[in-house]
């Protein structure tokens, strides 16, 4: 789909020494002049101000043919959650970037230092990796945001508020002017407490933010019905322009205004994920498609209108709808509009939104099959997953309620959250296959050369295989605390000074608590960590167990050798490795290592929670392809991967190590503990015709998965041969869609080793 | 059960969850031993019955092919794939090679695999002996019964072997009421006659006959690592094109194969 770039509705020329700012930096200056303005001010006072001084800059135009005003419009310097950046963020290396530019003015050069220096000290990530950097040292040496993206490390923290579902049924219930009354009377309430009542104050003036955005927006619209050179564009300005004066005080009463008031919000928070839509638009749907306000088809179209929306920023690591599942108060209602949402779906044929449907025993089967078509067309969503299943894990796992766990959400690339009640964002990751590395040299990563762990013993003083895994269990658990240690410094130090305004309105018991997300707020503060090379590290291990331990064929230190030398002159022997038992093939000695190592690093993160100040401290088995990034700087391994080669793909075999078939692969999947983790995904590769000519056997298939056990699929729909045709001639192959781990990606964008990854994966 | 499932076979691999040979997720068997030389064999390591060293086609490395197995080793290296096969109507095929050619192996191996509930196919060139194609018919649920060439002549040049004893043995499946499928195997401008198409037509009204697959030819096997007696082997043609295929839509059309399709 063609996204267009939309003009910004507000840039007014602001000047420094009587020259005009330089318009690339006109929004971040103006914000950082009233960032400064109010950096005395408490922190609710002051990101209430910053709150509207930076949305009317961040709103694009409506652009021709869409059918709901809002664009989202990236700045440099600004206030944000995840996507745009990290609470108050500055984007120093693109800033940096404009000011060594060719075509660069004096002016835009002094303009761009002093953002530069200004938010040096102040922006969030920098704060909290400054505390990290004096704390945490030794187990995170590089605390940098983005430090993993092309540092050596085991382990690096991470800087953001992933996977936010704000409450989209409070807001389409309320409306603007119900959320100002719920708001003014528990500030009528904390009178005397100076903090809640700025933090209610600045919850208000987030309501005002939206209402100006929505006004804005209406004014646009109606210039652009005047200007209409047809009835029809005219009318579709219009219509557009009413929806929005509909919602800018009351709640909204039908379907299109639904998606406005939600879809403005949304973009005023610059959060990137949208719930359980189904529920929360179900009633709304129904009811206009009952009196016959809209068709069906109508219904369709005004989603793929939503759809275009979300594509423009093509942030395909979010944007997750919600589809499906226990626990919606609305099954039939929300049910229709399951089945509207995967059709829009399929007529956009793109990256995003991320549809996700959740299923179970005793639902409408109408929504898995209809999941399933779409699928078949070669689109990659939606996601499956499976109820019956995670329900119960996640209960368990966050040692919450099941009526809780009802309401888990997948986000990003596979994590769990309860939705607009548990805060989980990732915040740290681990390179397992570094870990054993690490164990094996001593407590030293070969790749640096740099301490990274505890010197226990050099690999040959292990006697026992036991004693071996018991050194990398020690080195797992020091790396996790200081993990977990990181995640408390992030929520902490953030909460100083963000309290995420647009957030917290509406997340569950903020408002009724009168305080922030981070800052007690969130009626549970869990924190995650993503785990890599999780098989690489297991099969590794069963080589080792079989070779140095159980049959004893090869001494530590020969084994050593042939890693240490990355196996040049022995290839032999790494075929060898090669050869032994791996992951994904329904064996019982290599899935045995798997689930060991699984348990392990699951508990290690789960019984650490406390360290953090969290509720629930939580791995995630996920994938955004860092199994090819980390792969660079992660040595050969004990399973016959050459160094700097990807490395396993979150709970899957090494690509292509899968070679007995469809169901041994799905047996070893369904095998790591469910109930210890906060999400973990599996791709499978599927060809056309296992949508056509077999898809009687796929549905027993894949219900037999699901009775086993398995918790969820990403199925990618390729023929054989079309890959390798796609990098031959891309420019045939625009529109393929592939699924890299718990995102999608035109196959001919993706970056050569990440393709090569993606083509080494077994077919089915 | 003991006995039977002790009894020793030689294949050449197990294909794990095939969607193409019968009906659901199967996984098959393929046994070692063929008495056919079909001209456009992409499997001539399952010729021979024995285990032997196969060369790949760069020349540099041997690799064996062909394992001595018994009944149990095979029934329990699936054991935990049978609740796919339940869920999708598949099964265990046994193939080849000619399944025939190790009449008590594959006697046993069904045996053996109905013995653990399992549903079965017979993959068969038909060659085979009379006697151990009627013992083993108790405990298969569908033959799979390739129908290579028509006419004594054509049949013997392509395939090596003349076409009686396999007619006589379909034609007795048939009395049998077997339930069964007609695999044609479909190289262009060598068995792709008028009068093959002729017979399969005449072969397609028997009521016994479910299903007719025309299944193109395809060259993937030119790479493949052969046995060291045929270094040659195989057709140097490539795979069926578009046009082939219309082209046999066409013959199935005209001479009123029913339930005929192309793969």
């Amino acid at each position: 789909m063609e996204t267009i770039s939309s003009p910004l509705l507000h840039l007014k020329s602001d000047r420094v020494d009587g020259q005009d700012i330089p318009p690339q930096l006109a929004r971040e200056w103006r914000f950082t002049q009233v960032y400064r303005q109010h950096e005395a001010d408490s922190p609710a006072r002051r990101e209430a101000a910053c709150l509207r001084a930076q949305t009317p800059g961040m709103l694009g135009a409506i652009r021709e043919g869409d059918l709901f005003a809002g664009i989202w419009s990236a700045t440099l310097v600004g206030l944000g959650s995840e996507d745009s950046g990290y609470g108050y963020f500055c984007h120093e290396k693109k800033i940096a970037a404009l000011r060594d530019g060719a075509d660069a003015t004096p002016v835009l050069r002094r303009v761009a230092q002093e953002l530069i220096d200004f938010w040096q000290t102040r922006s969030t990530s920098r704060r909290c990796a400054a505390v990290i950097a004096a704390q945490l040292s030794a187990g995170l040496p590089e605390a940098d945001d983005g430090a993993w993206l092309d540092r050596a490390a085991v382990a690096f923290p991470l800087y953001r508020l992933a996977g936010i579902q704000l409450n989209y049924d409070k807001l389409l219930r309320l409306g603007l002017k119900g959320l100002r009354e719920a708001v003014e009377c528990k500030r009528l309430e904390s009178v005397g407490s100076v903090e809640r009542e700025d933090f209610y104050t600045g919850l208000l003036a987030v309501i005002e933010t939206v209402r100006e955005a929505i006004l804005c927006y209406r004014d646009q619209a109606l210039a652009l019905a005047r200007e209409s050179v047809s009835t029809e564009q005219r009318e579709r300005y219009e219509t557009i322009a009413a929806t929005l004066g509909a919602v800018q005080e009351d709640a909204p009463q039908t379907f299109r205004e639904a998606i406005q008031l939600a879809w403005i919000y949304t973009i005023v928070a610059n959060t990137a994920n949208f719930g359980r839509m189904d529920v929360y638009l179900g009633d709304f749907y129904a009811r206009d498609v009952d009196s016959g306000r809209i068709t069906e088809e109508e219904g369709i179209e005004l989603l793929v209108g939503l759809w275009r929306l979300i594509a423009v920023n093509e942030n395909v690591w979010n944007d997750r709808v919600i589809l499906g599942g226990m626990g919606r108060r609305n099954p039939d209602n929300a049910d229709r509009v399951a089945l509207a949402a995967m059709e829009a779906m399929r007529r956009v044929h793109h990256l995003i939104p991320n549809l996700t449907l959740r299923f179970h025993r005793d639902q409408n089967p109408a929504l898995y099959d209809k999941a399933l078509d779409v699928i078949g067309e070669g689109n990659t969503h939606p996601m499956l997953y499976n109820d019956d299943v995670n329900v119960p894990a996640v209960a368990e796992a966050f040692r919450i309620s099941r009526e809780r766990a009802e309401q888990y959400l997948p986000f990003g690339c596979g994590e769990y959250i309860i939705d607009h009640w548990s805060v989980g964002t990732p915040n740290g990751l681990l390179n397992l296959a570094k870990v054993l590395d690490v164990t094996l040299h001593n407590g030293v990563d070969s790749f640096s050369g740099r301490r990274a762990g505890l010197a226990l013993g050099e690999f040959r003083d292990f006697k026992t295989f036991d004693e071996l895994f018991a050194a990398y269990a020690q080195q797992v658990d020091w790396h996790m605390d200081h993990l977990a240690k990181a995640q408390g410094i992030v929520y902490r130090e953030s909460a100083r000074e963000v309290t995420f305004l647009a957030i917290s309105l509406l997340f569950d018991d903020c408002v009724e608590r009168g305080l922030p997300v981070l800052g007690g707020g969130a009626g549970h503060l869990g924190g995650t960590m993503e785990t890599f090379g999780n098989v690489t590290t297991a099969d590794s291990l069963t080589a080792i167990k079989r070779l140095v331990y159980d049959e004893k064929q090869v001494t530590a230190d020969e084994l050593l050798s042939w890693i240490d030398g990355n196996f040049s002159d022995h290839e032999s022997e790494r075929q060898r490795l090669v050869a032994l038992p791996k992951y994904g093939n329904d064996d019982a000695e290599a899935d045995a290592m798997v689930q060991r190592v699984h348990e392990q690093v699951c508990h290690s993160a789960r019984d650490r929670a406390a360290l953090g100040g969290m509720d629930s401290y939580l791995v995630v088995v996920i994938n955004n392809s860092a199994n090819v990034i980390l792969g660079h700087t992660t040595p050969a391994t004990a399973e016959g991967r050459r160094a700097g080669q990807p490395m396993s793909n979150a709970n899957q075999p090494t690509a292509g190590n899968d070679q007995r078939g469809l169901a041994c692969l799905l047996n070893s999947l369904a095998k790591p503990n469910p109930a210890i983790h906060a999400g973990a995904v599996q791709n499978v590769k599927l060809s056309p015709e296992m949508f056509t000519r077999y898809r009687p056997a796929l549905n027993g298939v894949l219900a037999t998965y699901w009775k086993r056990g398995g918790t969820q699929a990403m199925l990618t729909v390729v023929s054989r041969g079309m890959l390798e045709d796609a990098l031959a001639h891309p420019e045939n192959y625009p529109n393929l869609i592939v699924r890299v781990g718990g995102f999608s990606a035109y196959f001919v964008k993706l970056s050569p080793d990440v393709q090569q990854d993606i083509l080494r994966r077994t077919l089915y | 059960m003991a006995t039977t499932e002790s009894v020793r076979g030689v294949i050449f691999d197990i294909q794990h969850a095939s969607f193409v040979d019968g009906p659901g997720m199967r996984s098959t068997v393929f046994l070692k031993g063929c008495p056919l030389r079909c001209r456009w064999c992409h499997n001539p390591e399952a010729i021979r019955p024995e285990p032997e060293l196969l060369r790949h086609r760069d020349g540099t490395t041997d690799e064996w092919c062909g394992r001595e197995v018994t009944v149990a080793e095979v029934l329990d290296e699936i054991a935990g794939e049978v609740d796919y096969y339940a869920a999708t109507g598949g099964g265990l095929t046994i193939s080849g090679g000619e399944p025939l050619a190790q009449g008590a192996f594959t006697t046993a191996l069904l045996r053996g695999a109905k013995g653990r509930g399992l549903h079965t196919c017979l993959d068969t060139s038909g060659q085979g002996a009379r006697e151990t194609l009627a013992g083993v018919l108790a405990d298969v649920d569908v033959v799979l019964f390739d129908y290579k060439a028509t006419g004594r002549s054509t049949h013997r040049e392509l395939t090596g072997v003349g076409p009686e004893v396999i007619l006589r043995n379909l034609e007795f499946l048939c009395e049998q009421g077997m339930d069964v499928i007609l695999r044609c195997p479909m190289v262009p401008g060598v068995n792709d006659s008028r009068e093959h198409f002729e017979a399969i037509a005449q072969w397609s009204r028997r009521s016994e006959i479910r299903l007719v697959e025309i299944l193109p030819y395809h060259h993937w096997g030119r790479g493949k690592a052969l046995p060291k007696w045929c270094p040659d082997w195989g057709l140097a043609q490539d795979s069926a094109t578009a046009e082939d295929r219309s082209h046999w839509q066409a013959l199935v059309n005209e001479n009123g194969c029913l339930r005929t399709v192309i793969r």
